[in-house]
């Protein structure tokens, strides 16, 4: 009988090295598909280290995409699918760069008016759609129109609200078409980085979809199971195929508007093709086995395993801390339920989570050394406010610390009047009860729920008797914008390019949805909550950005005093990628690996 | 037999009707809805969730109301639109649905191919090293978690390179492949995840077997078909196996349910594009036109494995009569 198997298993095998495979792909010097038509007459020239036509990226992607409509889309996978790789805005982001920042992509150049408010956008001349059609302002204005549309269902049109007018109605920038290549954004108030807000314009062609959104069918177009050739952009590449739970291949964009410094069209890859692996443990085998040739993120837990693989032809590299937070934040609500007229948090521990002191005890009853180097392999470093160091555009180190001091949490503790009356080891307030609160946090995520356990541990330390509780993401989500019945939580942030305040609005500002301590305000409640709404106000308004910047620093200050939340730690950032790929600068931010899609090359 | 199949058919429909109401049911009283994560993310507004959650039906927690939004389409045919993937239920299912039947097939196949062997060997030897050796394995096979076999076999096939790192195909080359070169491919992605699927029914299947095997051995009929000089070989053959091989045909329909539980596990790690991994995802997603249709889909499946298997008794069996 074992024979038997035996023998399977070799026929298997021949069979299997007769047909071959693993990701062999080498660059031809031909590009293939070809290029199509003549670059535009405004050529975007790229100046950095050329390379030579051909080859095939394979890189994994977690999950399904789930549309490839960037204007509904809000999920991970399309993101890294289609951002950039297909789709492009006005402006782009070098987000590998040394020095993340804006870069001038499908415009020569953009204007601001003195007061921030008017900003012009000049256009590329003779760029054309991925199916050969002209691309001009009337795209721009027609994409922004759609985005606008109330009935179609977008979160890029939230990052255009400028406010309400005196009707209470939401107000949005108004677009103007100049000419034919040039488009005005007419603003109602100052806003000096309404760049991160072009940044999520995601150009569609008016020429194909014009018609079925006056139709109101806007939701039909650029379906998965659409012929792939519809979906028309000005991406580098272009979709070829999706198979369900299995792939997404991209193929060069033959009009694409790049030429490099020899005048070679861009891109220099043939194709892309995502492979879809859910499983994190499978990624690493596909990368170790040779079928996939970037793995984007090498979990901290895994960094020691994946360094090991590192050859002449594999490097596992560090780019740099990551730009995510966690947290756990103290529930400051002092609503009520409207049905049942409960408070969302008894009296006597809201007036314990709504003290400064409280907080600040508990910050410094926490080991962020220890944390990092237990939970996250000691591949992170401790954070004190909602910026990581990271971020090096808008990191300020101006801000209050909380080394590990146990002795002076306990003391602050007694000072806000909180003592073991009872002899169990916890501490009980005034009135006798015991400070005793429960942590809630994601469970179907190991990292934080082994961050939850490791804080709930901490609190215990210096009296407070935290206990760990995980639950369901849904659940948690409900606790933390609509029913608030909850002591604490552990979770964490994840940040999307561009990295900066108008991207972190709705949790700093008090009448944000993720202002976990207390969401939704009608008015800050505290003084120190008004003062981050202003601050956030003026960063909006000022034009300069070395104001900016400083006015960013300060709400960080405010942050790491007041401690809406208390942030802990951000992990180092390690990608792992064959060496035969030139200018394949993985960064931080998502798209990690093919941000500069186009100037990745197979060398020969 | 053609009344016994419809009456059969025709009782699984309450059964569907039941189970799907359960379904629904659990999915509304259970918090959060697919929208929850949306609602996590910093940039996208309320008045969007808000928007969706209208759009989809969400914001009724009547149970009656929204398994109504679902039943009345369903029962023209309409099995909706999935949330997450925006695409049809039916021509998602429909993809997947061929894959997971190569998977649970081949495994069954193959569980079955060495089962009723192995199982008839450890009967004649028994309590000799050939029925322990075949013990040992069987007991492997039901104590190793599928997750933890999966693992290991993804793991040998990226030390070895001898077969692929799962999938179910050579995702960069599939464009360019031959029809024959593309049966070898999917065959050869195959195995490991036979192998890991296959292993657990084989297991159980060979302990049966080994049982049942004693216990008519033992029979008087037995005895007698020796005494009168028949060959060991022809007993075995003829006259214990068709009496022993029953009961595990019976087993065969309910084996179906936790063959496609196994399935989903094995489906994830080895990234087979299965109805299981696509269930999952679903529910985990709480994407309810998808839960609903895949656990027709999943009752379907049973209630014809099961269906099958009373055939089948009737065949190997004639004093089975199905009326």
């Amino acid at each position: 009988m074992r024979n038997i198997v035996v023998a399977v298993v070799m026929t298997a095998m021949i069979i299997a090295t007769g047909c071959g495979g693993g990701a062999t792909s080498v660059a031809s010097g031909t590009p293939n598909p070809p290029f199509q038509g003549d670059p535009p007459q405004d050529v975007y020239k790229y100046n950095g280290e050329t390379g030579s036509y051909g080859g095939t990226l394979v890189l994994s992607v977690q999950d399904d995409p789930k549309t490839f409509n960037i204007i509904r889309a809000t999920d991970a996978p399309t993101a890294d699918v289609v951002w950039f790789n297909v789709f492009r805005c006005p402006v782009d982001y070098r987000n590998g760069d040394e020095r993340p920042d804006f870069d001038p992509g499908l415009c020569t150049k953009w204007d601001v008016s003195k007061d921030a408010t008017d900003w012009t956008f000049h256009l590329r001349r003779g760029v054309r759609w991925s199916d050969g059609e002209p691309f001009s302002a009337d795209d721009v204005v027609f994409t922004y129109n759609v985005i606008l549309d109330k009935n179609v269902d977008t979160a890029a049109r939230d990052v255009f609200v400028e406010g309400t007018d005196d009707s209470g109605a939401t107000i949005y920038p108004e677009i103007e078409k100049l000419d034919d290549y040039t488009v005005r954004f007419k603003l109602h108030r100052p806003n000096g980085s309404f760049l991160d807000s072009i940044y999520n314009l995601w150009l569609i062609p008016k020429h194909k979809w014009e018609q079925p959104w006056r139709a109101g069918r806007f939701a039909d177009t650029m379906k998965l199971s659409d012929d792939p050739s519809s979906i028309v952009a000005l991406g580098p590449f272009r979709v070829k195929e999706y198979v369900s739970g299995q792939r997404v291949v991209l193929e060069r964009n033959p009009y694409f508007w790049k030429v490099d410094s020899r005048g070679q069209r861009l891109p220099y890859l043939d194709r892309i093709v995502f492979v879809i692996v859910k499983d994190f443990n499978t990624t690493q085998s596909k990368f170790q086995a040779g079928e996939i040739d970037v793995m984007a993120r090498v979990r901290p837990q895994d960094y020691a395993l994946v360094k090991r693989m590192e050859s002449a032809d594999i490097k596992v590299d560090d780019i740099g801390i990551s730009y995510d937070t966690n947290w756990v934040a103290f529930n400051q609500n002092t609503g009520s339920n409207p049905k049942t007229h409960k408070p969302f948090v008894e009296a006597w521990k809201l007036r314990l989570f709504r003290d400064q002191k409280f907080r600040q005890a508990a910050s410094y009853a926490i080991n962020r050394e220890a944390l990092a180097n237990t939970v996250f392999s000691a591949r992170a470093v401790p954070i004190y406010s909602f910026v990581t160091p990271g971020d090096k555009t808008w990191f300020s180190d101006d801000i209050m610390k909380y080394p590990y001091d146990p002795d002076r949490a306990r003391r602050m503790l007694a000072e806000i009047g909180l003592k073991d009356t009872n002899g169990d080891g916890f501490l009980e307030d005034s009135e006798g009860h015991t400070v005793e609160i429960s942590l809630i946090t994601n469970a179907s995520n190991n990292q934080r729920v082994e961050t939850s356990s490791f804080v709930a541990k901490s609190l215990q330390d210096v009296g407070i008797k935290a206990n760990s509780a995980p639950i369901a993401m849904g659940v948690l989500v409900d606790k933390m914008q609509s029913t608030f019945d909850f002591d604490a939580m552990v979770l964490g942030w994840q940040t999307n390019p561009p990295p900066g305040p108008s991207g972190q609005k709705n949790i700093i500002l008090s009448s944000g949805l993720n202002h976990v301590c207390f969401p939704s305000q009608q008015k800050p409640s505290t003084d120190w909550e008004a003062r981050a709404d202003q601050l956030m106000q003026q960063i909006e308004s000022s034009p300069d950005q070395a104001e900016r910047y400083r006015l960013f620093a300060q709400v960080q200050r405010i942050w790491s005093e007041y401690l809406p939340e208390i942030n802990l730690a951000a992990s180092r950032e390690a990608v792992a990628y064959k060496t035969r790929f030139g200018n394949l600068h993985p960064a931080a931010l998502p798209p990690r690996a093919t941000w500069n899609a186009e100037e990745i090359y197979v060398k020969k | 037999m053609k009344t016994f199949l419809i009456r059969r058919l025709l009782a699984a429909i309450p059964l569907i009707i039941a189970v799907t109401f359960i379904t629904k049911a659990l999915l509304v009283a259970s918090p959060g809805n697919f929208l929850s994560e949306l609602r996590l993310n910093p940039s996208i507004s309320r008045e969007h969730v808000a928007q969706m959650e209208r759009m989809y039906h969400l914001d009724s927690n009547n149970v009656f109301e929204r398994y109504w939004f679902w039943v009345w389409p369903a029962l023209q045919g309409d099995l909706g639109y999935s949330l997450t993937k925006s695409a049809p239920v039916s021509s998602l299912i429909g993809e997947r649905m061929p894959n997971t039947l190569l998977l649970t097939g081949s495994a069954l196949v193959f569980s079955w191919a060495f089962a009723i062997p192995l199982g008839v060997l450890a009967a004649v030897y028994r309590n000799r090293w050939g029925d322990k050796l075949i013990g040992l394995i069987s007991f492997f096979g039901l104590s190793i978690p599928s997750v933890f076999f999966s693992l290991l076999m993804v793991l040998f096939a990226a030390k070895t390179g001898l077969f692929p790192a799962g999938g179910i195909h050579d995702q960069v080359m599939w464009g360019v492949m031959s029809p024959w070169q593309k049966v070898v491919d999917t065959l050869w992605h195959l195995v490991l995840p036979m192998i890991v699927l296959g292993t657990i029914g084989l297991a159980q299947y060979v302990r049966q077997m080994r049982s049942e095997m004693i216990e008519t051995l033992s029979q008087d009929y037995i005895r007698t078909a020796r005494a009168k000089g028949l060959s060991r070989w022809r007993v075995l053959t003829r006259h214990a196996l068709g009496n022993a091989i029953n009961p595990l045909v019976t087993i065969f329909g309910f084996s179906l349910a936790t063959l496609l539980a196994g399935a989903l596990l094995t489906e994830f790690v080895f990234g087979w594009p299965g109805l299981g991994t696509l269930t999952f995802d679903a529910l985990s997603s709480k994407d309810e036109p998808l839960v609903m249709a895949s656990v027709v889909m999943l009752v379907l499946m049973l209630v014809i494995g099961n269906l099958i298997a009373d055939v089948m008794l009737a065949i190997i069996d004639p004093r089975i009569r199905l009326e």
